[in-house]
């Protein structure tokens, strides 16, 4: 990576263009843990291990309203 | 009494929750903390024009990149938590909840995502002051999101500025700004901030006492000790008074909580602060709270200080287990506090009120449907006892709570007493002919991270049985879910947390171990 000395007009695509193209093997590393963490958790873990229960159950907020009025009377 | 049910649902889902909870606040303290540092040094490198305090600079930049990249989004699993094992906390909160955290996602997360582009890949791109002013928003971006988190937690442990509504059965929102600034909310903000100080201030000073016990980049570690020290210091300095201001707000709104902190079971005028102790066994089944024996074995107590802390008055009455359970003391409104069965009695009301409210609404009865309405509301404050059998199921766990305050207060004094003595020898440059110093100063670190474990502790296992304070239980917030699922999801975000921890620790120990010569290029990544 060569250091750069010029100061002319900043221009922030550019700048991230260079960041990622020039990034360092750590960098790379980050951001692939960041990518499969987040494919992971998005695609994986929440709608097959953490859906959300009334989305799942319910079609709309009437009948989520009715299920939550029931749960808070009936339960023990 | 038993700790934990293997086959209930409420269990599971507070131990994943706990156990995602406890893994978040490993990333998110050092990250608060190091950001500081980094825009510290920063600084001094644009005031002073030392390539030094540049190089200081990036090798912690570097440290705290890591540090966000791998716990980033972690706390997007306690959101996934909220719709899949609280559903019914989910809803009946409303937007109460939802708006802090949409708030966080949309300014404070962008402004950190911004920013820290220019911050990574912006040196000798931008002018030192623009890159300066990136990473101290990059600080501030950081700060925010943890801001709206804690109004959201804060509400939890306060419930204000709300209306419940029987037709959705949820809580609306009526006054944002007394959410938003709710003293509990104020004073947990910059409690959890100022502990994520400390945090990254013990971990600047442990890696470079660990540079100057191997005689490595001297002037690096010394620079680094300096800010260290005395940020840390300052910070645990904060955290008692800051810590001073939460005892006075748990004593003002959940005075069970502050009760189960110092064991204390019969209330007293001019109580004292327990500074250590050790709790009577029988008192571990809480059907005991009312039996014969004293609350301690053992115990050393600084009188009158708990009075001081809770109420601003040394000889002010502070209830116990045993008061607020039976009731009739006066409250610091100057009302009479209702027993346990009163307070029963009004929330079964309330619940009834809102069974037949619907009924009523129903079978179109309106002028009914009022009357149940204007029941349930004035009622409601009480909503949750309706749910509770017997008083007990009042009582957090008071053993785990009473030892882990005293472990987060020990810690806290520890470090001061710490952070003064590396500056001492730093001021006196006699730290590396110190090492016993450099030793307690590394292997110390562990302490900082378990003291806000235990803190979190203190402040969601004391908050039990409640999931919304007096108005929600948790065993009516939680979802209908089989037990198996619950535990299947506890398994993969354990896995999911250990991995990240892993990786995040081994990355960062082979980029210490570096050290800081390779931050001397355009971009730390």
């Amino acid at each position: 990576m060569t250091k750069t000395e010029s100061k002319s007009k900043f221009n922030f695509f550019k700048m991230f263009w260079e960041g990622f193209t020039n990034m360092t093997t750590l960098g790379k590393t980050l951001w692939i843990i960041v990518i499969i963490k987040l494919i992971f958790m998005f695609f994986i873990l929440k709608p097959l291990f953490s859906p959300n229960y009334l989305n799942k159950n319910f079609k709309n907020d009437q009948d989520k309203a009715n299920h939550v009025r029931k749960e808070l009377i009936d339960k023990p | 009494m038993d700790f934990f049910n293997a086959s209930s649902v409420v269990d599971w889902s507070r131990l994943q929750f706990a156990m995602t909870a406890g893994y978040h606040w490993l990333f998110v303290p050092l990250t608060l903390g190091l950001a500081v540092i980094m825009s510290v040094m920063e600084t001094m490198y644009v005031r002073t024009g030392k390539e030094e305090w540049k190089h200081a600079a990036k090798f912690w930049m570097k440290l705290f990149g890591i540090n966000f990249a791998v716990g980033v989004a972690t706390g997007l699993i306690l959101e996934f938590q909220f719709g899949t094992n609280w559903s019914n906390y989910s809803w009946f909160v409303g937007d109460i909840f939802g708006a802090p955290l949409a708030i966080e996602a949309i300014i404070a997360f962008f402004l950190e995502a911004t920013f820290i582009s220019i911050m990574f890949f912006g040196w000798n791109k931008v002018s030192k002051k623009a890159h300066l002013t990136a990473t101290w928003l990059v600080t501030l971006g950081a700060t925010l999101s943890a801001l709206w988190i804690l109004i959201a937690n804060a509400w939890m442990q306060y419930p204000i500025g709300m209306e419940f509504n029987p037709e959705t059965v949820r809580n609306e929102m009526v006054d944002f700004w007394a959410i938003a600034l709710s003293p509990v909310a104020i004073n947990k903000f910059f409690h959890a901030v100022v502990s994520g100080w400390g945090t990254g201030a013990a971990f600047v000073v442990a890696i470079s006492a660990w540079f100057l016990i191997k005689k490595r980049h001297n002037d690096f570690a010394l620079k680094s000790i300096q800010i260290g020290a005395i940020f840390g210091f300052i910070s645990f300095v904060l955290l008692a008074i800051t810590g001073d201001g939460s005892g006075y707000e748990v004593a003002q709104k959940q005075p069970m909580k502050l009760a189960a902190m110092e064991g204390l079971y019969e209330g007293k005028e001019g109580a004292g602060l327990v500074a250590l102790g050790v709790l009577h066994p029988s008192k571990s089944d809480k059907s005991n709270y009312d039996d014969e024996n004293d609350a301690f074995l053992f115990k050393i107590e600084l009188p009158k200080l708990l009075s001081l802390m809770g109420y601003r008055n040394f000889n002010a009455f502070v209830p116990g287990i045993k008061d607020i359970i039976e009731g009739g003391y006066t409250l610091p409104d100057g009302t009479m506090a209702l027993s346990f069965e009163e307070k029963k009695m009004r929330g079964e009301k309330a619940i009834k009120a809102l069974a037949n409210y619907q009924v009523a609404k129903e079978e179109g009865r309106n002028d009914e449907a009022a009357g149940f309405e204007a029941e349930l509301q004035e009622n409601f404050a009480y909503f949750g006892y309706g749910y509770l059998a017997s008083p007990e199921r009042t009582i957090p766990n008071v053993p785990l709570i009473f030892y882990s305050f005293r472990i987060m207060v020990m810690i806290g004094f520890y470090y001061i007493l710490l952070f003064a003595m590396v500056w001492y020898f730093y001021y006196k440059k006699t730290l590396t002919a110190n090492r016993w110093i450099l030793y307690v100063s590394l292997w110390s670190l562990p302490l900082a991270y378990l003291a806000g474990q235990v803190g979190w502790i203190v402040a969601e296992v004391g908050r039990q049985p409640w999931a919304i304070q007096d108005i929600l239980p948790v065993k009516v917030a939680v979802s209908s879910l089989e037990v198996g699922s619950v535990i299947t999801s506890f398994i993969l975000f354990a896995v999911l947390f250990s991995a990240l921890l892993i990786a995040d620790i081994s990355i960062m120990l082979k980029q210490i171990k570096k050290g800081p010569e390779d931050t001397d290029t355009d971009s730390v990544y």
